[in-house]
Parts: C-alpha cells; structure tokens; sequence
C-alpha cells in the first residue's frame, strides 16, 4: 500500500514537472512573432550586416479587429490595420485638409455631381490592377456596409458613372459636405472588386486584399496580425519590412510590454502610465486631444427625463470638473460643448453651471422634488463606468437615484443603446472624418440609436442643414446654431473631451500621432 | 438518547477545534470580518458612496487609515461595507446550493434506483462544466445584482454538495438505527430528517465552509471582469478591477482590497481546515 502511494506521488510529480516544461514551450512558441523588436529577421531583407538592422515595428493594439473589411466593422483598431492595407480616394492632413491620394484630381460639377480622377499606377496586393469600377464596386459596398451605410446614406451609388479605368463621376442624393471627408476616411478603403466577389464574406475579412503600403500575412487570433512592406505600393513605401500589430487588450500590461522592449509602439495608454513615460528618458510619450466628448445622452421616451426642466436640472447638478478629474485624471480635458474641439465647426458655448441649488429648483418646478430614479447603461469599460459612477454621486445629492447597468461593450451599443430600454447612457463618439455631422451622427431622429437620437425637431433641422451646406460660413453657422440650441435645451449633457496617448521607444521616428487613433505607420523610420 | 446524541458530539467537536490554534486564529479573523460587515454603517468612518474632489489619491494616513481611492473616498470605509457584499453573497450562495445540493444528494442515496441515476448522471454532467465558466455564463444571462450573482456561484457549486451529501449518506443509511426506525415503520421524511441528515452534516458542514472561500473570490473574479455587483456598492474584486489601472502609481487602490480577499479566504481555509480535522471520525477516541 506505501508503495503504491510512492509510486503514485513519484507519477504525479513527473506528470507536474512534464507539463510544466511542456507549458513553458507553448508559451515561448507563441510569443515568438512578437519576441523582441530586433528578433525577427526579414524574408529576404537585410542579411550580411554585422548587428542585424531593425526592420520590424511592433505595434500594440488595444483590441482585437472583428474583420478586416473596410465596410463591414467599424472599430477603431480595425480601421488603424485597414490603414495600413487598404488606399482610400483622399487622405486628411494634419491641418484636416482634405489631400488627393489614389485620386489625384476631382471636381465638383455641381452640388451633386462629383468627377473624379484616379490614378493609373496602383495595384492590388493580388496583382491586379486598381481601376475605377473598384471604385465604384467599393461605393456600393459602402452604401450597405454595417460601418457605412448610414454616413453614405446621402450617396447616390446606383447612378454612380465609371468613364474608363481612371475616371468616374460619383453622384449624391442631396448635398453633402462631408463627403470628402468620408471619402478619405478607413471605411472608405477601395477594394478589389474581383476579390471581394470571388471568395466568401468570412475569408474577404480573414485574409484582405488591399492595395495598401503593406501586405496581410497572418492573423493569429487573440495573439497578433502580421503584415508585410508591399514592395509594389505606388507611394512612399515604409523604410521596415514587416509590421506585427499585436493584440495586447490590457492597457497596464500594454504600458509594461513597451517599457520590456515587446513592443515599439502603442495607444491608448492609461493616463498614469503616459506620465511616467513622458518622465522616461528612454519612452517618447505623446499626448493629442481626440476627436469626441464624452457626454450623458438620455432616451426621450422616459416620462421623466423628456422634461427639459428635468434634464437642465441634472446638467446643473453635475460638477463636470470634478467627473472629468475622478474618471480621467489627467486623461480628459473638460468639455466646452456637444462637439469636441478639435473639429470643424466647434463653438466654445461652455456648460451649464455646478449649482445644486439651481438644480433642486428645476426640480421643484417640473414637480420632481423629492427626486426620481432611472437607469444608465455602460459599458464594461473602466472609463464609462466610472464617468457613470460619478455623474450618480452627484445625482444622489438632489434626490436623483441613478442605477448603473453594465454590459459588454457589443451588448452595450447593439441591443441596450437601440431597444429603448436604457434610459440613459455616458456616450461618445469618435468622428474619424473631422466632420461636425459624424459627430452628430447617433443624435438624428432616425438613428436607431433610441437612448441617444432625438426627435428634437430643431435640432433635426439643423443637423440636416448643416448637413447639406456647402457654403462655409453658413454652415459654420449653423453648426454654431446647433450647439447653443444643444446646451440650452439639454439635449445631451458633455462632460469632458478625451485625450488620446501614444507611447514608442526612442528609436521609433518619423510617427505622427492621429487624433483618430488611426496612424499611419508607413512614414515610421528607425534610428 | 437521541436528543443527547448530537449535542455531546458538538461538545467533542468544540473542544477539539479549539485545540487548533490555526482555525482558532481563523475564526477569530472571520468574527472581526463579520462584525465589521454587520456593523458597518457604525464601523465605517466615512461613506463609500460620496466622493470627494479635493482628496483623490491620498496615501494612508490617521484621517484614511487606507488612504482615499480615485473619487477620494475612504478605502477603509469601502473595504469595510465591501467585507458585507461579500459575505452576504457568498452566505447566500452557500444556503442555496446547500439546500438543492443536499436535498438532490441525499434523496438519491437514500431512494436509489433510476432515480438516482438520473440525477446524478445530470449532475456529473453539470460538473463537466468548468464550475467559473458556468458561473460566467449563468451570471452574464441573469444580470448584475447580489442575488443573481448569488445564485449564479450557487448553482455551479450544487453538484459538489449533492455528491458530498450523497457519499455520506450510503454510508449511514446502512447503519443499524436506521434500520431500526424502518422497522418501527417510521416515514421516509422522519427517517431522513431525524436519523440520517444529522448523522452525515459532518463532510457537508466542512464543504460549506471550503464553498465560502469558493464563493468570495468567484463573486472577486465575477467583478473584476464586470459581472456581478453594480457600482459604486463596493465589492474587493470591483474595486481591484477599478483600481488595477493605478498599480504601479497608487499601490493602496489595489493592496488593501486584494489583502482583504487574502486574509478572507486564508482565515475561512484555517477554519474549514481545523472542522475538518474536529468532525473526522478517524480521529475520534
């Protein structure tokens, strides 16, 4: 019997040593692709030098992309990596003007009739040549693609005219001044019209075909995206070779990554850490405002919250400094109206005064003075959380009960925002074309986006206005218009305007910070 | 003598815990835990809930014995009311997967037959499942909440106890005064509630005890990922998730919650530890 239970104990000690070594060699096969930034060597890149030249950049990514389609996923990771894949008509500057890039002349023959000319010179990653019926197929993926329907809504794709291979006439159902902006925008990447229609849904996202600076190679899932320098890109082609996106959701772990060398550039940091780093002789840390405000937006089918009286009285009871202090830090600047001010249009109109006097008032008047209670529905994002938990600690001191619901973040924006049943929710949105009608986007009576839209009648006038206005100085106008009518009204209560980081390692140059998370990673250098 | 039975024995029992200095170090942890929990609101010297601008981040000090968190609220204060939100779920999650779990266990041994092999084939079908993912998935469907969360870590712990009760029962219900009571033509009920339950508590008390340590950190681990209790209630594995953004910047956020759980789970272990030794029959003179 003792010997028997050596034995076992003497088998379960091997069996424990096994597979911890076995454990160990998994572990090192997996972080191989992103093991180092100088570990990788280039397929047939440089060799025959002493010390081997850095010619990886390993980027941290803060998500995992659902699929790499232009059209179909609108998270902001996945049109950083369509970035780097996929060529859109224009780019924006820095200065948010709007640059010629596959086109290289257009023209606006009237309101509604835009002529474009396109490049002659590009291919895609398969070979084939980049003409204007791409163009044209990619306008008509983004007239029903779940990223862009509704911010193509005012493109007329079916009457859109291809010439010849380099020319088209793209046509707009209304005005639109933003189209250019959406043109240059990710999920306006031209695809290959032959590819997209020969494979499947699935395999297009999984293994895209762009004609972009760089080449997909591989998606790991959960682990990292490899792309690769396309030695045929038509413009300047990145001075690397291979580009590892490497999917590290924890934002600590992603600061610590970058501090170990396991990376050599990354965004979306926690504030504390972006602090350090700009203390750190050996991290560049760089800190740009973003492109949205983060702000209560409340459902206007609530019998309570519809009272405008009501919702003035929950914007006098909130002490946005001290939210935009708890839940951000130095994360967030605060707010100064609906629209962050980094875009065009942007009017400082201020917010509403902190006065919980003022508030129990409004209260007293809509008939409310013994308070009420609603709910917030977050998602499980520490920043919203937090921004919810806030905004109630200051609820509670006039009487106000908010309860806070949380829930993944895919729950969160395509079930709870649309069914009515949120009544309401910290918001925000990032407006990736520096256009003031992106901003407003969710506000439209006919969003779907119950909790968030308004049926306002003015402010749906305005929004469809400033929408279709070409002239400038009356659409800066009446966009200036919107935001008084916005804070007067209480439509939506903003709270603070984020700041988006980004941390490298020193060697890292020639990286321009995007205030839309989107960089552009093929003007990197190493040095 | 049936009345004197269980009362000598928890004599015996009592006194051979208390021998143990480690489970008498344990309980003494546990009292101090749940006098704080029950008395909180008098315990506590500042709210959880109300936060302060002006004293974000401070480090411990008289005034904050744990220092002041992101929204300057006291983490003494919330350390304290989130030690309540704790217990109460992980109590509550016990007392129900006790109540299905030995009704289930000790129904199947005692009536045997397809009866019980149908529920415990079903059982050991649950138990297939990874108890935390179950509890994931169970609580993910029911919603934020203490009793959703509460019976979310009770249904995954159900099949533990029906086995444990069940093991327990075969055994006894094959002593010689059950069969005694049959033959008096006692029921079934009374034959279960009075001669058999009694006589098998011992492996389920000691399990129940194990299931509190169980049920505190999956409630830490269900709201660390954002299941569980809403906020701002506090609870040690919200306030971990909350506050892990600081720990390289602002170690109290992170250090008093995680050594609450720490000193929690080690002090409930301790005990569970000791009852086992004091109920184990080998041991007995």
């Amino acid at each position: 019997m003792k010997k028997a239970k050596k034995l076992f104990s003497a088998l379960l000690a091997i069996s424990l040593a096994l597979s911890c070594a076995l454990a160990g060699c998994g572990n090192r096969q997996q972080s191989d692709p992103g093991s180092g930034p100088a570990s990788t060597t280039a397929p047939g890149g440089n060799s025959g030098t002493a010390a081997p030249a850095r010619d990886t950049l390993n980027y941290g990514m803060p998500q995992e992309p659902g699929k790499l389609d232009p059209q179909n996923d609108s998270l902001l990771v996945t049109k950083m990596t369509n970035k780097q894949l996929y060529d859109t008509l224009f780019v924006v500057d820095e200065d948010k003007n709007i640059c010629p890039n596959l086109a290289t002349e257009w023209k606006w023959a009237d309101d509604l009739t835009l002529e474009v000319t396109i490049r002659d010179d590009v291919t895609f990653h398969n070979g084939e040549k980049l003409t204007a019926a791409d163009v044209a197929y990619t306008l008509e993926r983004c007239a029903t693609g779940n990223a862009t329907a509704t911010l193509y809504a005012s493109f007329d794709v079916e009457n859109t005219v291809v010439t010849d291979d380099t020319h088209l006439t793209i046509k707009m159902k209304s005005p639109y001044a933003s189209a250019l902006n959406i043109l240059a925008n990710a999920i306006s990447g031209i695809v290959c019209k032959s590819y997209a229609q020969s494979v499947d849904e699935t395999t297009f996202g999984r293994e895209p075909i762009g004609s972009g600076a760089f080449k997909f190679v591989e998606w790991v899932s959960g682990d990292h995206i490899t792309l690769v320098r396309n030695d045929d890109y038509w413009g300047q082609k990145p001075a690397y070779t291979n580009l590892n996106l490497r999917i590290i959701n924890d934002n600590s772990a992603r600061a610590m990554e970058l501090e170990t060398g396991g990376i050599d550039l990354t965004d979306s940091l926690n504030i504390a850490d972006v602090t350090r780093f700009k203390e750190n002789p050996n991290i560049e840390a760089y800190t740009v405002p973003s492109t949205k405000v983060v702000y209560m937006a409340f459902n206007e089918s609530h019998p309570i919250l519809s009272n405008e009286k009501v919702r003035l009285a929950i914007a006098h009871a909130i002490d946005a400094q001290s939210v935009c202090k708890m839940a951000y830090g130095d994360g967030a600047i605060l707010a100064t109206s609906s629209m962050p001010s980094t875009l065009y249009g942007y009017k400082n109109v201020g917010l509403h005064e902190y006065d919980v006097d003022l508030a129990k008032q409004l209260l007293a008047e809509a008939g409310y003075a013994d308070g009420f209670s609603f709910n917030t529905v977050c998602p499980s994002v520490a920043a919203s959380i937090k921004t919810a938990e806030a905004v109630k600690a200051f609820l509670a001191a006039v009487n106000i009960d908010m309860t806070i619901e949380q829930y993944d973040a895919a729950t969160w924006r395509g079930t709870k925002l649309r069914d009515g049943s949120a009544d309401s929710a910290p918001y925000n949105l990032t407006a990736d074309t520096y256009d003031p009608d992106q901003n407003y986007m969710h506000l439209y009576a006919d969003s779907g986006f119950v909790t968030v839209s308004t049926k306002d009648e003015t402010v749906n006038r305005l929004l469809e206005e400033g929408r279709g206005e070409t002239d400038n100085e009356k659409r800066l106008a009446i966009y200036a218009e919107l935001q008084d009518y916005i804070k007067e009204h209480a439509i939506e209560i903003p709270l603070v305007e984020n700041i988006i980081s980004y941390a490298a390692q020193p060697y890292v140059k020639g990286f321009i910070p995007d205030v839309g998370v989107q960089p552009d990673l093929k003007y990197i250098y190493f040095e | 003598m049936e009345q004197m039975k269980p009362k000598k024995r928890r004599g015996t029992v009592w006194r051979r815990l208390k021998k143990s200095k480690t489970a008498m170090l344990g309980l003494g942890i546990i009292a101090v835990i749940v006098f704080m929990a029950v008395f909180a609101d008098l315990v506590a010297p500042y709210p959880y809930d109300i936060p302060d601008a002006t004293a974000i981040f401070q480090y411990p000090s008289w005034e904050h014995i744990m220092g002041t968190d992101d929204f300057g609220r006291d983490i003494f204060s919330r350390v304290i009311y989130g030690a309540r939100v704790s217990l109460v779920i992980a109590l509550m999650s016990v007392t129900i997967s006790i109540a299905c779990g030995v009704t289930l266990g000790v129904t199947a041994a005692y009536f045997g037959g397809s009866y019980e092999t149908v529920i415990m084939r079903l059982l050991d079908g649950f138990m297939a499942i990874p108890s935390l993912l179950l509890a994931i998935s169970i609580s993910s469907a029911l919603g934020n909440g203490q009793l959703q969360t509460a019976i979310a870590i009770a249904i995954s712990n159900i099949p533990t106890f029906a086995r444990v009760s069940r093991a327990s029962v075969i055994t006894v219900k094959e002593t010689e005064y059950v069969e005694a009571a049959r033959s008096i033509g006692a029921r079934n009920g009374r034959i279960i509630l009075k001669h058999i339950l009694p006589n098998a508590l011992s492996p389920i008390f000691v399990q129940a005890t194990l299931s509190i340590v169980n049920a505190i950190l999956t409630i830490a681990m269900l709201s660390f990922i954002g299941l569980g209790i809403e906020p701002p209630t506090p609870e040690w594995g919200s306030m971990l998730s909350l506050g892990r953004a600081y720990i390289r910047d602002f170690w109290p956020i992170v250090t008093f919650p995680g050594v609450m759980i720490m000193v929690t789970v080690i002090s409930f272990n301790m005990l569970g530890d000791g009852l086992r030794d004091a109920l184990d029959p080998r041991l007995k003179q």
